[in-house]
């Protein structure tokens, strides 16, 4: 490399490496290489200090750019539907456990916990909705949140909900207690929640208030 | 299992043409694929039909993913495809192939008063005044978290321009804070 900033009595090799070093992606025998050269070492520190911010602006200029609209999978699923060949659900349908599994896999260490806890409080009370939820009838065709119909009669207004991974427990929370609104059901597949709003709100305002909390709320969608 | 595996697992019941598996798929992967594509094409009701042309496009080919690499790289690079195609469609943002002569945009030189305006905020509007070939490998990089193989495999380039890349990604974005009146120090 030409460049005087590498050559100017740097490991020019540890130096290119630094920011896959803070993102947790070198292999293990690189990660040695970069630790060892960081030891001591005040302005490779220096360095790795000016990468983490490059990297915590670059997140956050990434989150700010939104979410799809809750829109997108309803019309992709009408697009892969028109196509026409689609297997029945009860074909390649999972076991409870191995669906419960997939859906946990996508999720951060906090949002886990709080889908437990929601998950252990359903099985409790609402286990027929759980059944419901997911599973399916053998000649059934996919459903969207936008189109699945509710399971059991739920006064007020029910909303399918997906959250960000990285939604913590207590946001979540506050947003439901903002909106005087509870979860009543799910995960469903996609990571959908059934929350439940006052019968007396406006279903409309409730949409537009869970999608202006988008740093929460990944998808949101009234059910029919 | 790890977050690949399951990715592939979704990927191996969408082959068999299951639709509650691209469901799951959607729900895991499209908001970084939609972000990606804003990146580029820069209009969101763009961006989210190009990501379920995406999500349609692995509907339809599934059963060709072979899984030398990770899911998500072949995701992106399936979305990043799309991206450049409709770009080359588009008369007024014309892309080369390999867009090397694309620079950043000074028409807003983010000549501003540090004192008087939010820091963090200058640096990000740094980061969006970035090339379109160093915002992407910037982006794949923090955000994405792909390892060098991996921007490898999404930009067809070979390893070592990966490394050089992104070095001069952060050089050229170091002399874009200078010009903002943020100097760290660095290269």
């Amino acid at each position: 490399m030409s460049n005087t900033a590498l050559k100017n009595g740097h490991n020019e090799d540890m130096e290119l490496l630094l920011p896959w070093y803070a993102t947790g992606k070198l292999s293990d025998g690189e990660k040695r290489q970069v630790e060892a050269w960081l030891e001591g070492n005040a302005q490779a520190l220096s360095h790795l200090e000016i990468v983490r911010e490059e990297m915590a602006l670059t997140i956050e200029s990434n989150e700010r750019l939104g979410v799809t609209s809750a829109g997108a999978l309803h019309r992709l699923m009408e697009t892969i539907e028109a196509e026409g060949d689609a297997r029945p659900q009860a074909d390649t349908q999972n076991t409870f456990m191995e669906r419960l599994a997939e859906f946990f896999g996508g999720f951060s260490p906090r949002v886990y916990a709080m889908a437990m806890a929601a998950c252990v409080m359903l099985l409790i009370a609402q286990a027929g909705v759980i059944g419901a939820l997911l599973t399916s009838a053998p000649d059934a065709t996919f459903q969207t949140a936008t189109s699945g119909a509710p399971t059991m009669a739920e006064p007020g207004i029910i909303a399918l909900v997906a959250f960000h991974d990285v939604a913590s427990a207590s946001d979540i929370g506050a947003l439901m207690i903002d909106n005087e609104a509870e979860i009543v059901g799910g995960p469903a597949e996609g990571g959908l929640y059934r929350v439940r709003f006052p019968e007396t709100a406006d279903p409309e305002a409730v949409v537009e208030r869970l999608r202006a909390a988008s740093d929460v709320v990944k998808f949101v969608a009234l059910s029919q | 299992m790890t977050s690949d595996g399951q990715d592939r697992e979704l990927l191996a019941r969408i082959a068999k043409k299951d639709a509650t598996a691209v469901q799951a798929l959607f729900a895991r992967h499209q908001t970084r694929i939609f972000r990606f594509i804003l990146r580029f094409v820069r209009n969101e009701a763009i961006a989210e039909e190009l990501c379920n042309e995406v999500f349609l496009e692995v509907w339809r080919k599934a059963g060709s993913y072979r899984g030398q690499s990770a899911a998500t790289t072949w995701l992106m690079s399936i979305a990043r495809n799309k991206a450049i195609s409709l770009l080359r469609k588009r008369s007024d943002e014309e892309l080369d192939d390999d867009y090397a002569e694309t620079l950043a945009d000074d028409s807003d030189t983010p000549d501003v008063d540090v004192a008087k305006q939010d820091k963090a905020e200058i640096m990000r509007r740094c980061i969006d005044k970035l090339s379109a070939q160093h915002k992407e490998i910037i982006d794949l990089i923090y955000y994405h978290e792909m390892s060098v193989s991996e921007v490898s495999e999404t930009l067809g380039i070979p390893v070592n321009t990966v490394k050089t890349r992104m070095f001069y990604a952060r050089k050229q974005l170091s002399e874009l804070f200078k010009s903002a009146g943020i100097d760290r120090g660095w290269p």
